[in-house]
């Protein structure tokens, strides 16, 4: 999670279908809204994660 | 931040990373220091575990996320069995979508809540980095405050002792000669001092054992730790009948009201406790 925001990176190689994004709130005080990203293998995985490090700088 | 990152998420993204050829260093500069604990070049990783460990007063016990989740949190995370998860992610991905979140909404909002202010708070006096501030430990911390106060006040301090490398003992190289590892237990909390009365209620058989073996303690005594024959001492009946006086009077009656001596043999962790418990 990055600002209040969820991100969930899936690979399809191992996750059946696509998952759309979706929200997890445990509690009113703790929202969890998560962007869903579809990847294709854990390789296209592994590199969107690292490029979303570089892209938003924590 | 992660939940026991250093130990778990930060090896495993960086094993599997270079099973596809990338380099986590280079891609993002995080890697691991000498002691196994990842750190950012140009970002910082902040475990929350060390925080649970050392700041939240939560027992041994209950370090796992879930328990954290449920006590500092309010709420209970969705649980699934890790042998579970390749079967739903097969049949249900939607499902597994939210379980897969739960511990990472659980750590964002333990960071938010609890770790991130307190650790940048800390590191407003403690001359150290946020890294190191959130797993240094408190008796690490003390001193470096210490040593602030000291050089503001112009007040030499020792320099902090250094093991010469290289020690052998019977021909064998040494790591470390001394003992590390040692735990501070509260074992009871009360205001002690030597002129209140406290209460005491004493083992009988523990004097009567103290009182089996006096010659074999005092023997010790003199001729191990101060170099004295024992048959040289002229008033060793006397010494010996005085102190078998004293603890058989206090196996006959264990259950007593005194005032105590208050020693206090550890000072080096002394402050750590003050912080950890709020009393000395």
């Amino acid at each position: 999670m990055l600002d209040n925001k969820g991100y969930l990176l899936v690979n399809r190689q191992v996750v059946a279908d696509d998952v759309p994004d979706f929200e997890y709130t445990p509690k009113k005080a703790f929202p969890g809204h998560f962007e869903v990203l579809n990847l294709k293998d854990e390789a296209a995985t592994i590199r969107f994660f690292f490029d979303h490090i570089r892209q938003s700088r924590p | 931040m992660t939940y026991n990152g250093d130990f778990f998420d930060w090896p495993f993204v960086e094993r599997r990373a270079l099973e596809h050829g990338m380099n986590m260093f280079e891609e993002v500069g995080v890697r691991a220091n000498e002691e196994g604990q990842y750190r950012g070049r140009v970002c910082m990783h902040m475990d929350c575990i060390y925080w649970v460990r050392r700041d939240s007063y939560l027992p041994a016990g209950s370090h796992g996320l879930k328990a954290v989740t449920k006590a500092k949190l309010g709420y209970n995370p969705v649980e699934i069995d890790p042998e579970d998860m390749l079967p739903m992610a097969v049949a249900k991905p939607r499902h597994m979508a939210s379980y897969s979140v739960s511990d990472a909404v659980a750590t964002y909002y333990l960071y938010q809540k609890y770790v991130h202010n307190f650790i940048f708070s800390l590191c407003t006096i403690i001359p150290l980095g946020a890294e190191d501030v959130l797993r240094k430990g408190s008796g690490t911390l003390c001193e470096l405050l210490l040593m602030v106060e000291a050089s503001r006040h112009g007040v030499i301090c020792p320099n902090k002792q250094v093991t010469p490398r290289g020690r052998t003992h019977m021909g064998h190289l040494l790591e470390s000669d001394t003992y590390i590892g040692g735990h501070v237990e509260c074992l009871e909390s009360g205001v002690f001092r030597s002129d209140l009365p406290t209460q005491w209620r004493l083992d009988p058989s523990a004097f009567q054992e103290l009182i089996d073996r006096i010659d074999a303690a005092l023997t010790f005594a003199l001729e191990v730790e101060s170099g004295v024959e024992r048959a040289e001492v002229a008033n060793y009946e006397e010494v010996r009948a005085a102190i078998v006086r004293k603890l058989e009077a206090l196996r006959d009656r264990p259950v007593r009201e005194e005032q105590p001596t208050i020693y206090h043999l550890d000072v080096a962790a002394m402050y750590p406790n003050i912080i950890l418990t709020n009393r000395l």
